[in-house]
C-alpha cells in the first residue's frame, strides 16, 4: 500500500524546465492510447502524468521516460493541450540531474556519449560515437553486419568532420550544465 | 430644511462584529439635517421595518438613510417600507456598510470610522433626492416563440393554454426539432415520435397558436410588452393553403439530395417533407437541388399536383407583428467531428456520429431501422463508441461537458443490443455522468444486463485494416493500450451553439457567453430569463440539456411570459436616463454606447433661434438605467434619474467633509 | 531563389544520399542552396532528451550564423534538424523569457528573423513548376509516402501539413507521375534513435510500418527523414531474422524520386547506397 502524501515539488520542477503543467491532466488516457511504444513501457504515459501530479518520484526511475522516442503523438492529440513529450524530456533531465539510477541504462548512456562527441567536434561523428557506445554498453557485436554494409556503401564516414565552431558548442554545454 | 432619519443595521454579528454600530448611530445623529438616528439587530426584519415606519411618523422624517447591506440585497425591501411609511420610495438611500466594509475589514476602529463616513456621504446624497414615479406601459397580449423544437412547442402550448395568442416561428420546414430525429428517449425508452407528434399536432390545431414554419426572425424592435417583430417567411414554392399533403409531387420528383433530417445518411427529393409526421404537412422545394430552379427544366411536380399548389414564382414575404413577450428556443447544433483527423470521420465511412446512428436505428429512418453499416450495408458485429468528441477538449472542441452524451450513448448501446443480440459493444469514456432521475440505474443496466463493455479511457486513433476499423485506445484501469477490431465506430459528438445564434442574439439585444450559448439572467435563480426584460430562453440554446430539462425550462419560461401577458400595465423602475434637450448638441455619442438601443433621435425647433436641431431622446421602455449614455455625454445633457450628477457630487462632497481624527 | 542550407550531421554520413539527391534536385529546380558556414549539430535528439535549454541554444546558434547571410529562409531537409531548428524559432517567438535565455547563451547576436522550412514545404508551393519540369514521369510505381513524426509533430511547432493525414509528399509524388497508396502508418513513429540502444523496439515499430505499406500494395516507401530511412531500410534484415518475414521493400528519399522524374541520371542520386536495392523494382531498373 502506498502512504500517499501529495507533493507538488516534482510538478513545479517540470514546469520550471519546460513550462508544462501536469496538474492540468484529467487522465483521459489519450496519450497512452496514442503512444507507439507504450507496449514497452513499465509505466504508461497517463500514469507518468498521474505520478507527476502527485509528486511520486519513482517515476524518475521508470523505463518509460527513456523508452519514449519523442514522437509527440501524445502531444498532438492531448485534449488539454499538454505537451506531454516536453514533460518526458523534463523528467529525463531531472533524473539525470539527480543521478537517479535508470532502468534502461543504455539509453541515457547513448545520449551522454552523443552529447560528448558533439561537444568535441561541433558535429556528430557517427562512426566514432557508435563505436564508443558499443564498447561501453558491451553490445559490440550486434548490428555488426549492418554496420559493415553501411560502411561499404559509404554511409559511415571513416574520418570525423569537425565544425570550426566546436568550441561554441562546448561552451553552450558548459553554460547549460550538460553532464 | 430636510428631516433625515438614519437607521444602522447590526446584521446580527455580520456588521456589529467589526463596526461599533451604536457609536456610528450616535455620531450620525450629529450630521446636519439628521433628526433621528438609531441601530437595530436586523433592520430588514418586520420589527426593523416597523421601526423605520414609526420613526417617519413620530419624527416627521422626509428622507431616510439605511446603513446595512448592498442595495442589490435589500433596496426593494426598504423602498417599500419607506413608501408604507408615507414617503416617496426614492427618498430612501442605502449606505453599504457590510459588503464594502465589515466583511472586508478587521480593524474595528477603522471600520467604524469608515461606516460613519459612508453614512455621512449618503446623507448628503439623499438630501438631493427627487421623488420618482414608476413608469407604466400597456402590454400586447401575444407571445412569440422562436424555435419549434420540443422546448418551443412546450412553451407555445403552455402559453396558448393560459389563453394567450402565440406565434411559433420555426426555421426549417417542420416543427419537431431534434427530438423528432430520435428513435427512443433515455432512460424510459419512450418512443420519441409517439410522445412528440401529439404535441406537434396540438400546436397545429390550437386556436391560439399560429405556426410559421420555414421562417426566420428578420428584425426586432421595441421593448417588453411592445416588441415589434418582422418575420421573414421564406419562399416554400408550395402554396400552404392549396396543398393537401398528398405527396404526389415528392413521388414524381426526379432529383435527389442528402437528407438533413437523416443527418446525411439517407436521401430526400428536391421537393420534400422532412419526415412523415411533419407539421405542417406541406412540402418545400430545395431550390439548389431542384432541376427547375437550377437548369430551368422539369416542372414535373407542378404538372402532377392535383390542387395546383406548386408555385415557382413564390418570393420571401415579410410579416410584421407586435408581441408582449418573446421566448427563444432555437436549440443547438451537433459538433462536426471532421477535425478529429485521428478518428478519420469523413474518410472512413463506418466512422459515424451518434446523430447518424440515431437515424440508422429509427424504424422510419433510411435503413428502416435495420442496423446496417454505411460502407457495405452489413450488420456490424463489433461496435465501438467514443465519448466526449468535441466536448471536454480544449484543443479540438469545447472545454465544457455536453451533458447528454453519456446517456444517449448508453441508450444507443441498449438499442443496438435489442436489434443485434450478439453484437459486441465497447464504450470508451472518461467519466460517466448519469446525474438524472433513473439515469445511473439505466447505465448500470446497460453495463450489467446488456453486457456493454465500458472502457475507461480515450481512443488515440482509428485506422482501417482488412475491412475492419482498428480502434487503438487506452484502458487506464488496466494500464494498457488496447486494440479493438470494429465494424462500426460511433462518435458521441457534443452539442454546440447554432451557427447563426449570435446574429439572432444581436437582433434581440440579448447576450451570449464565450461559446455562443444564450446567457441566462442568473444561472441559479433566473435560469429562464435573459437580462432583457420580456425575453426568455428555453432548451438547448442556453446550454446542452436533455429533453426533461428542456421541457422544464420551457414551462418555466412560459410561466414567466404568462406573468407578463396577464398584466394590463407594466411598471418599471424609474431609474432611466433623461436628456436635457436644451443642453443636447445632437452628437449622439450616447447612441453609440447604449447597449439597449434605447436612444432615439428627435427633431426640435429651438425657441430662441427658430433653428431646427436633432436631439437625443430616451425610450424609457428600453432603457435599463445602466448610465453609459450619461458618462459618454459631452455636454452633460444626460442624467440618470436616482443617480443624477447633483446627487453623486453631493455624495462625494459629503465624504470629503467628514473630519478625520 | 537563394536559401541557407542546413544539412545536419546525418546528411554527411548515414543519410549521405539524401544530401546528394537534395543538391541535385535543387540544382534542377534552380534553388540556390548556400550551406551555412560553420553550422553545428542541432542536438537532436539527445540534447532535448537531457537538457531543454541546450536543445534550443544549439540550433539557435546555427540560425544566428545564417542571419549573416543574404537569405530569408533556412532549409533543413532532415526532419529532425527541421524540428529542432523550428523549436528554437517558435518557442522563442512564443516566450520572451526563453528567447532572452538563449540569446544570453550565444556568443553572437540572434534576432530570430529567419523562416525555417523543410524541403517538402518549399516543393509543395511550386508544384506547378515541378510538374512542368517532369520529363521522366514514373507512372508504373506505387509509393507509400512516409512522413514519420518530426516533420509534423508537435503541430504547434512544425506548423506544417495536416499532422494526422498529411498530403504534401503524396501530392509531390503524384506530380512525379507516381501512384501513391493510402495507408494507415504514414505518421507512426519508427523508433528513431532507439535503433542503437534498443534495436528490438525499432524492429517492432518498423515491422508494423513495413507491413502496413506492403498490405496497401506499395512497391517502395518514400521518406523525408534520415532516421526513418535508416530504420526502415537497415532493419529489414533483422525483421527477417526475428519475425521470419522478408519485405525487401526499397526505402527511398522523396528527393530521389523527384530527381528521377526531373531527369537527373539515377547514378547521380545515390541510389546504390541503400541496403535494400531499389533496382529490384522494375520501374527503376529500366532507367
Amino acid at each position: 500500500m502506498l502512504d500517499l502524501v501529495a507533493d507538488d515539488t516534482l510538478a513545479n520542477q517540470i514546469k520550471e524546465i519546460c513550462g508544462e503543467d501536469v496538474r492540468k491532466c484529467y487522465q483521459c488516457g489519450k496519450c497512452t492510447a496514442s503512444c507507439p511504444l507504450s507496449f514497452a513501457m513499465d509505466i504508461k504515459p497517463n500514469q507518468v502524468m498521474r505520478m507527476a501530479q502527485l509528486g511520486l518520484r519513482d517515476v524518475l526511475s521508470s523505463s518509460t521516460i527513456w523508452i519514449c522516442a519523442s514522437c509527440a503523438s501524445c502531444t498532438a492529440r492531448c485534449p488539454l493541450d499538454i505537451r506531454i513529450s516536453y514533460v518526458m524530456d523534463a523528467l529525463r533531465e531531472i533524473a539525470l540531474k539527480e543521478d537517479v539510477s535508470p532502468k534502461e541504462p543504455n539509453i541515457p548512456l547513448f545520449h551522454k556519449i552523443f552529447c560528448r562527441w558533439v561537444g568535441w567536434l561541433g558535429k556528430l561523428y557517427e562512426l566514432g560515437f557508435i563505436m564508443e557506445y558499443k564498447l561501453r554498453s558491451r553490445q559490440l557485436f550486434n548490428d555488426i553486419a549492418m554496420g559493415i554494409k553501411m560502411f561499404l556503401r559509404g554511409k559511415l564516414n571513416p574520418f570525423p568532420s569537425t565544425s570550426p565552431n566546436s568550441e561554441v558548442v562546448r561552451q553552450l554545454m558548459e553554460k547549460t550544465g550538460q553532464k | 430644511m430636510t428631516r433625515i432619519g438614519v437607521f444602522v443595521c447590526w446584521c446580527g454579528a455580520n456588521i456589529a462584529r467589526t463596526v461599533d454600530v451604536e457609536l456610528v448611530a450616535q455620531k450620525a445623529s450629529t450630521l446636519p439635517g439628521v433628526v433621528y438616528s438609531t441601530s437595530y439587530l436586523y433592520m430588514c426584519s418586520d420589527p426593523g421595518q416597523a421601526l423605520i415606519k414609526d420613526a417617519i411618523r413620530d419624527y416627521n422624517l422626509d428622507r431616510v438613510v439605511v446603513a446595512s447591506c448592498s442595495p442589490a440585497m435589500h433596496e426593494p425591501t426598504f423602498r417599500k417600507a419607506v413608501e408604507e411609511g408615507g414617503l416617496n420610495p426614492y427618498f430612501m438611500e442605502m449606505a453599504n456598510i457590510r459588503e464594502q466594509n465589515s466583511w472586508v475589514h478587521d480593524d474595528r476602529v477603522a471600520a467604524t470610522e469608515k461606516a460613519f463616513e459612508l453614512i455621512a456621504a449618503t446623507v448628503e446624497r439623499v438630501k438631493r433626492a427627487q421623488p420618482l414615479e414608476p413608469l407604466g406601459f400597456s402590454v400586447e397580449k401575444k407571445a412569440l416563440v422562436i424555435g419549434g423544437g420540443i422546448a418551443g412547442i412546450q412553451a407555445a402550448l403552455d402559453i396558448a393554454e393560459a389563453g394567450f395568442k402565440v406565434y411559433l416561428v420555426e426555421k426549417t420546414p417542420s416543427i419537431g426539432g431534434r427530438m423528432a430525429q430520435f428513435d427512443k428517449t433515455f432512460p424510459t425508452l419512450d418512443c420519441a415520435m409517439c410522445i412528440l407528434s401529439p404535441k406537434m399536432v396540438d400546436c397545429y390545431r390550437h386556436p391560439n397558436i399560429t405556426i410559421l414554419s420555414y421562417s426566420e426572425i428578420e428584425e426586432v424592435k421595441g421593448f417588453v410588452g411592445n416588441f415589434e417583430v418582422t418575420i421573414r417567411k421564406k419562399a416554400r414554392s408550395v402554396d400552404e393553403k392549396l396543398c393537401t399533403g398528398c405527396g404526389l409531387c415528392i413521388e414524381k420528383c426526379p432529383s435527389k439530395a442528402k437528407s438533413e433530417f437523416d443527418e446525411g445518411v439517407g436521401e430526400r427529393k428536391a421537393i420534400y417533407i422532412p419526415f412523415p409526421q411533419a407539421v405542417p404537412l406541406v412540402p418545400v422545394i430545395d431550390r439548389e437541388a431542384c432541376l427547375w430552379f437550377s437548369k430551368g427544366r422539369c416542372g414535373l411536380c407542378q404538372r402532377v399536383c392535383p390542387t395546383k399548389a406548386i408555385d415557382y414564382s413564390q418570393q420571401d414575404t415579410f410579416i410584421k407583428e407586435r408581441f408582449g413577450t418573446i421566448i427563444v428556443a432555437t436549440g443547438a447544433d451537433v459538433f462536426d467531428p471532421v477535425v478529429y483527423e485521428e478518428y478519420g470521420y469523413g474518410r472512413y465511412p463506418d466512422v459515424i456520429t451518434s446523430a447518424q446512428l440515431e437515424r440508422i436505428i429509427d424504424p422510419s429512418g433510411p435503413t428502416k431501422g435495420e442496423i446496417l453499416r454505411p460502407s457495405d450495408g452489413k450488420h456490424p458485429q463489433s461496435v465501438v463508441f467514443i465519448q466526449c468528441v468535441g466536448s471536454r477538449d480544449e484543443q479540438k472542441g469545447y472545454p465544457y461537458c455536453s451533458r447528454v452524451c453519456c446517456m444517449y450513448t448508453a441508450k444507443h448501446a441498449f438499442l443496438l443490443r435489442e436489434h443485434l443480440p450478439n453484437v459486441k459493444l465497447y464504450i470508451f469514456y472518461i467519466d460517466i455522468r448519469a446525474f438524472g432521475k433513473g439515469y445511473e440505474e439505466f447505465v448500470r443496466r446497460v453495463q450489467d444486463e446488456l453486457g456493454a463493455n465500458y472502457i475507461r479511457g480515450r481512443v488515440g486513433r482509428i485506422y482501417p485494416e482488412k475491412g475492419k476499423l482498428i480502434v487503438q485506445g487506452a484502458d487506464t484501469l488496466l494500464g494498457q493500450q488496447v486494440r479493438i477490431e470494429a465494424d462500426l465506430v460511433v462518435l458521441a459528438t457534443a452539442l454546440v451553439p447554432q451557427k447563426d445564434v449570435e446574429e439572432l442574439a444581436r437582433k434581440l439585444s440579448i447576450s451570449t457567453d464565450q461559446y455562443g450559448w444564450l446567457m441566462e439572467a442568473h444561472p441559479k435563480l433566473r435560469p429562464a430569463e435573459t437580462m432583457t426584460k420580456g425575453i426568455f430562453i428555453a432548451g438547448t440554446c442556453q446550454f446542452p440539456k436533455d429533453i426533461s430539462d428542456s421541457v422544464a425550462q420551457a414551462s418555466a419560461a412560459a410561466s414567466k411570459a404568462i406573468a407578463i401577458l396577464q398584466q394590463e400595465w407594466l411598471y418599471s423602475e424609474p431609474v432611466v436616463a433623461r436628456v436635457n434637450k436644451n443642453k443636447c448638441v445632437g452628437c449622439f455619442a450616447c447612441k453609440e454606447v447604449c447597449p439597449y438601443s434605447a436612444i432615439e433621435e428627435e427633431a426640435l425647433v429651438e425657441q430662441t433661434s427658430g433653428l431646427e436641431k436633432r436631439v437625443a431622446k430616451v425610450n424609457e421602455g428600453l432603457c435599463q438605467g445602466c448610465g453609459n449614455c450619461a458618462s459618454a455625454c459631452r455636454s452633460q445633457a444626460i442624467d440618470l434619474l436616482g443617480f443624477t450628477s447633483e446627487e453623486l457630487i453631493a455624495q462625494l462632497e459629503g465624504l470629503a467633509k467628514v473630519e478625520r481624527e | 531563389m537563394k536559401v541557407a542550407y542546413f544539412p545536419g550531421c546525418s546528411l554527411h554520413s548515414t543519410g549521405i544520399e539524401f544530401d546528394i539527391s537534395v543538391r541535385e534536385v535543387c540544382k534542377a529546380l534552380e534553388i540556390d542552396l548556400e550551406e551555412i558556414e560553420g553550422w553545428v549539430c542541432c542536438g537532436a535528439t539527445s540534447a532535448h532528451a537531457t537538457n531543454h535549454l541546450l536543445s534550443l541554444a544549439m540550433p539557435a546558434y546555427s540560425l544566428a550564423l545564417a542571419e549573416r547571410m543574404d537569405v530569408q529562409d533556412v532549409v533543413a531537409p532532415c526532419a529532425a534538424c527541421f524540428n529542432r531548428l523550428k523549436h528554437a524559432v517558435v518557442l522563442s517567438q512564443q516566450n520572451e523569457e526563453t528567447y532572452n535565455k538563449i540569446k544570453e547563451l550565444l556568443p553572437i547576436p540572434w534576432e530570430n528573423k529567419l523562416r525555417v522550412r523543410n524541403l517538402l514545404d518549399i516543393f509543395s508551393n511550386m508544384l506547378e513548376e515541378i510538374s512542368s519540369k517532369v520529363t521522366k514521369p514514373l507512372s508504373d510505381i506505387k509509393l507509400a509516402c512516409y512522413y514519420g513524426c518530426l516533420l509534423l509533430r508537435p503541430p504547434h511547432i512544425c506548423q506544417f501539413d495536416n499532422p494526422e493525414n498529411p498530403q504534401t509528399m503524396d501530392e509531390l509524388m503524384k506530380a512525379c507521375g507516381a501512384q501513391v497508396v493510402d495507408w494507415a502508418f504514414k505518421t507512426e513513429c519508427c523508433g528513431a534513435n532507439l535503433t542503437i540502444p534498443r534495436p528490438d523496439l525499432v524492429v517492432e515499430l518498423t515491422y508494423r510500418i513495413l507491413k502496413s505499406a506492403k498490405t496497401a500494395g506499395a512497391d517502395a516507401i518514400v521518406t523525408a527523414c534520415p532516421f526513418c530511412h535508416l530504420n526502415l531500410d537497415a532493419r529489414q534484415a533483422d525483421i527477417h531474422k526475428t519475425k521470419g518475414e522478408l519485405f525487401n521493400i526499397p526505402i527511398l528519399y522523396f528527393t530521389q524520386i523527384l530527381g528521377i522524374a526531373l531527369g537527373v541520371p539515377p547514378k547521380k542520386l545515390g541510389l546504390t547506397r541503400h541496403l535494400v536495392d531499389p533496382f529490384l523494382l522494375p520501374a527503376l531498373r529500366r532507367r
